[in-house]
């Protein structure tokens, strides 16, 4: 099953591996340098599934969670991409689904979607 | 006193002796009834040569028995041991072994002139036993009343000397010589000789009186009577009542006077001895001691009749008994004031001196100046004297203590002053805030630091709330609950409790910015044990705390923004070689190389943050109850497969191995057991992870055993300390950072865990830690 996926992380080379992964289990990926950004995105088009950093300029993911929560009556579920050390409690915070802790392997972060995209778990 | 001693002694002592030595002669006439002026020439001419020869004799004596004394007193200071012996033996001595002798001669002195006395005028006196008995008499009263004038006046005399060298035989620790005589029986000589002379004097001259005189004078005047009467018989009357006058004839029948005859008739032995007399003699006279009459005749010129007279003695001669009382209180009046004057005077000045040392001591005078007292007479006196130097020695030593004792007390005290000042200065230059208080909580020292920390915040010392301001803040905890004033660590270190750098936190009354205290505190025993005050030491460590928030907060960024590269990193290497099928085998190595690096970044990551969350106790620890061997069991699985190393797990006691415990910290600890046991290592090996249970103390344990490198014995002390690496500079140092077993420990430690390990270099380690059994599990 693809669906779009909307990644906002900051930093463009890890955006970049996190959607060269998810494209390439056919996924559309659409990438939000900031949570300002990530909030024009959902805008244009909603995502089905969102990767959220945490730690980000201009507005960071707790932020744009809260923004985008307040916004979306419909939202997609979050899954939490960062490297703080409290990763699980930072996700709980911003409601998220899921999280995963920097760094990471990369077929983890595509199991997690994946799990997330399953009409089952949903 | 004068340089030669003999002269000045002899001269005084024979000076007062003269006086009296010239009375005696007057009352030996006297006593003798020698009136005749030719017969008292002899008498006094003899006595005079007899004095002559014998003070002479005397004066030579005593200049021999005080030489030891003349030539002490030339060189008193320079004088030897030998030499002042001899001269206190001298001044002690001399006075008794003189005077018995001086008094001796006065003993027999008129015996030579008795003797003589006798064969000149033997028919006037007749009685030659009686006059040698009144002789001895004469002697014993003389030797009675000299004995005690002689030793007075000589222990008088001899006292100072021998005073003085007392004392400088005291210097030279010579002990005192010479006999002592007692004061006691000084004292009964004295009155025994002050009884005996008077006595045996008043005697004397009564019975001679009696014998001598009376008798002398009846016969006398019997015979002058009697011539008278023979001269005019016819006119002759009765006589006078002591003198009966009367016509006898040659038989001794008296004719004329009844009186007369009943007096001869009375006297048997007159009559018998005058009947004998007539019969032989014309005129006569006859004494009768035994009735005390005395019978005269006269031949009648012209008749065969004789005059007679028979006297009888008057009731006393008066003038006679005046001459005696006269003579002897004339005697008795200089003598004995004489003798007492002396006698008190060496009784007195000793115990005036002791009395004044003694009034010196009492009025609390400079022990050092009081002088010894001398020994002026070896008797009870000069035992009192002995009594007091040695006092006076054992005051002056406990002066001298006292003195001593005083000079280290003030020393002790300058030493005492100099340490409390160096400490003042080391307790005020301290950066810490020292505070000391006594039982009852009042602040009894705080240094300087401390008066800056009180004028910030009063409240940390933990004063009684009575002495705090109202205003004080009260301190909290670093998360953030309030102090009680029962946890103010003075109070509770008056409790006995020690506490060692705990944190407070107040709030700056200034700038209300949170100031952090460390404190410690104890209490301070006396030397039963019991608490008598506390000491607290409190430093401001907002700044280290604050260097510490920013070194974790700095930690936290740096791993944050490593994470992201390393995620970078790992990300696109596990990508490639999955999905790149076209893969040399090289290219994989090197993309397995890269993931393994960027692996070891995070974990250096990872633990930096670890053990900055450790050393600020921020360490998130969420106990649950874990299966421990599931837990070692899949960190075991977990681990880089190397085919050198094979571990394996096993069972040394039955399960199950349930433990209250934060699995992920807990398998944080595994791992760096079993990271470091493949480490350690290098040409491979069994590992073997045995599994543990002790009931009894509630726990289970893991311990990991490699047969590695083992770890060198010097080095085993400090393997837990942080950044610590025992193989540093060895073959073995495989790199790392000294981390992971700080952490191993850490984690344990905090889950109220133990852990120890065992080793020998080149045969490898055993790493063992325990966890508190899970409830359920301990029950079961």
């Amino acid at each position: 099953m693809t669906a779009r996926v909307l990644v906002v992380e900051d930093d463009p080379d890890l955006a970049a591996l996190e959607a060269d992964v998810l494209e390439e289990r056919g996924h559309a990926v659409e990438i939000a340098n900031n949570g300002k950004e990530a909030l024009e995105a959902v805008q244009r088009a909603a995502p089905d599934i969102i990767l959220l950093d945490m730690k980000m300029p201009v507005m960071g993911g707790r932020e744009f969670a809260e923004e985008y929560r307040r916004r979306e009556s419909r939202a997609a579920p979050i899954v939490v991409v960062t490297a703080a050390d409290d990763a699980q409690r930072r996700a709980a915070e911003v409601g998220a689904s899921a999280w995963i802790g920097k760094p990471f392997d990369p077929e983890k972060l595509v199991e997690k979607v994946a799990s997330l995209l399953d009409p089952a778990h949903r | 006193m004068t340089r030669n001693l003999t002269a000045r002694v002899a001269s005084i002592a024979f000076g007062v002796e003269l006086a009296f030595a010239c009375a005696i002669p007057i009352a030996y006439l006297h006593l003798f009834d020698i009136d005749e002026g030719g017969d008292r020439a002899v008498v006094i001419g003899m006595a005079a040569a007899l004095y002559v020869v014998r003070t002479a004799g005397l004066i030579t004596w005593l200049a021999l028995l005080l030489r030891p004394i003349d030539r002490w007193l030339k060189q008193p200071d320079a004088a030897g041991a030998q030499l002042t012996l001899g001269a206190a033996r001298a001044a002690y001595d001399t006075p008794l072994a003189f005077s018995i002798v001086w008094a001796t001669t006065w003993l027999v002195f008129y015996w030579p002139v008795t003797a003589i006395l006798q064969s000149r005028f033997a028919d006037r006196i007749p009685l030659t036993p009686r006059a040698g008995a009144a002789t001895i008499l004469f002697g014993i009263s003389c030797f009675s009343a000299a004995l005690p004038l002689a030793y007075s006046l000589l222990t008088r005399l001899l006292g100072p000397v021998a005073g003085r060298i007392s004392l400088a035989a005291r210097e030279r620790g010579v002990a005192l010589p010479g006999r002592r005589v007692s004061l006691r029986v000084r004292l009964v000589v004295l009155s025994l000789s002050l009884i005996a002379a008077p006595t045996v004097w008043l005697t004397l001259t009564s019975y001679m009186s009696q014998v001598w005189t009376g008798q002398r004078d009846l016969a006398a005047r019997a015979e002058r009577l009697a011539d008278a009467v023979a001269q005019a018989p016819a006119s002759h009357g009765p006589g006078t009542p002591l003198d009966l006058t009367a016509i006898a004839s040659r038989d001794g029948t008296v004719r004329d006077n009844a009186e007369a005859a009943r007096e001869l008739f009375a006297a048997p032995a007159l009559r018998f001895r005058l009947a004998r007399e007539l019969s032989r003699k014309d005129s006569g006279t006859v004494l009768d001691p035994s009735s005390e009459r005395a019978a005269g005749y006269r031949a009648i010129p012209g008749s065969r009749d004789v005059a007679l007279v028979i006297s009888r003695p008057p009731g006393r001669d008066h003038r006679a008994e005046v001459f005696d009382l006269l003579f002897f209180a004339l005697v008795a009046a200089s003598w004995a004031p004489v003798c007492a004057i002396f006698l008190a005077g060496s009784i007195a000045g000793p115990l005036q001196r002791i009395r004044r040392v003694v009034s010196q001591i009492v009025g609390r005078e400079d022990v050092d100046k009081l002088g010894r007292i001398p020994v002026f007479h070896r008797d009870e006196i000069g035992d009192l004297a002995v009594g007091a130097n040695e006092m006076i020695d054992r005051l002056q030593a406990s002066a001298e203590r006292i003195r001593r004792y005083g000079a280290d007390r003030e020393q002790l005290l300058a030493v005492a002053a100099r340490r409390a000042a160096e400490l003042d200065a080391v307790l005020d230059n301290m950066v810490e805030g020292v505070f000391a208080c006594d039982k009852s909580g009042s602040i009894t020292h705080t240094n300087a630091a401390g008066h800056r920390l009180l004028d910030l915040l009063p409240a940390v010392t933990g004063a009684p709330p009575a002495e705090k301001p109202a205003t004080a803040p009260l301190p909290y905890h670093p998360d953030g609950r309030a102090v009680c004033a029962a946890e103010l660590p003075l109070v509770r270190a008056l409790a006995g409790e020690v506490i060692v750098e705990e944190d407070e936190v107040l709030e700056s009354p200034n700038d209300h910015r949170p100031v952090f205290l460390r404190s410690s505190a104890a209490p301070i025993r006396d030397p039963s044990g019991a608490i008598a005050g506390a000491v607290a030491v409190a430093r401001d460590v907002t700044e280290v705390v604050e260097l510490d928030r920013l070194k974790d907060q700095f930690i936290r960024v740096a791993a944050h923004e490593l994470k992201t590269p390393v995620a970078i990193l790992k990300g696109y290497a596990l990508t490639l070689m999955r999905t790149d099928k076209t893969l040399s085998p090289r290219s994989r190595r090197m993309l397995e190389a890269i993931d393994r690096g960027a692996e070891r970044i995070n974990r250096i990551v990872e633990d930096l943050v670890d053990v900055s969350q450790a050393f600020l106790d921020v360490l998130q620890l969420l106990p649950e109850t874990v299966d421990l061997e599931e837990l070692v069991r899949a960190s075991v699985a977990g681990m880089p497969h190397t085919e050198m190393h094979r571990i394996s797990v096993r069972r040394g006691a039955p399960g199950p191995f349930n433990v209250s415990a934060d699995q992920a910290r807990t398998r944080q600890a595994v791992r760096i057991l079993l990271d470091n046991a493949i480490k350690y290592s290098p040409s491979g090996g069994c590992i073997e992870v045995v599994l543990d249970r002790d009931e009894a103390n509630g726990e289970a344990g893991v311990s990991v055993a490699d047969c590695g490198v083992g770890i060198p014995t010097q080095g085993q002390e400090g393997i837990f300390r942080l950044f610590y690496r025992a193989h540093t500079d060895t073959p073995h140092d495989y790199g790392g950072m000294g981390i992971g077993l700080y952490m191993a420990k850490e984690l344990i430690k905090r889950q109220g865990g133990r852990i120890w390990f065992r080793s020998r270099e080149g045969e490898g380690s055993t790493f063992s830690f325990t966890l508190p059994l899970a409830r359920e599990s301990a029950d079961s």
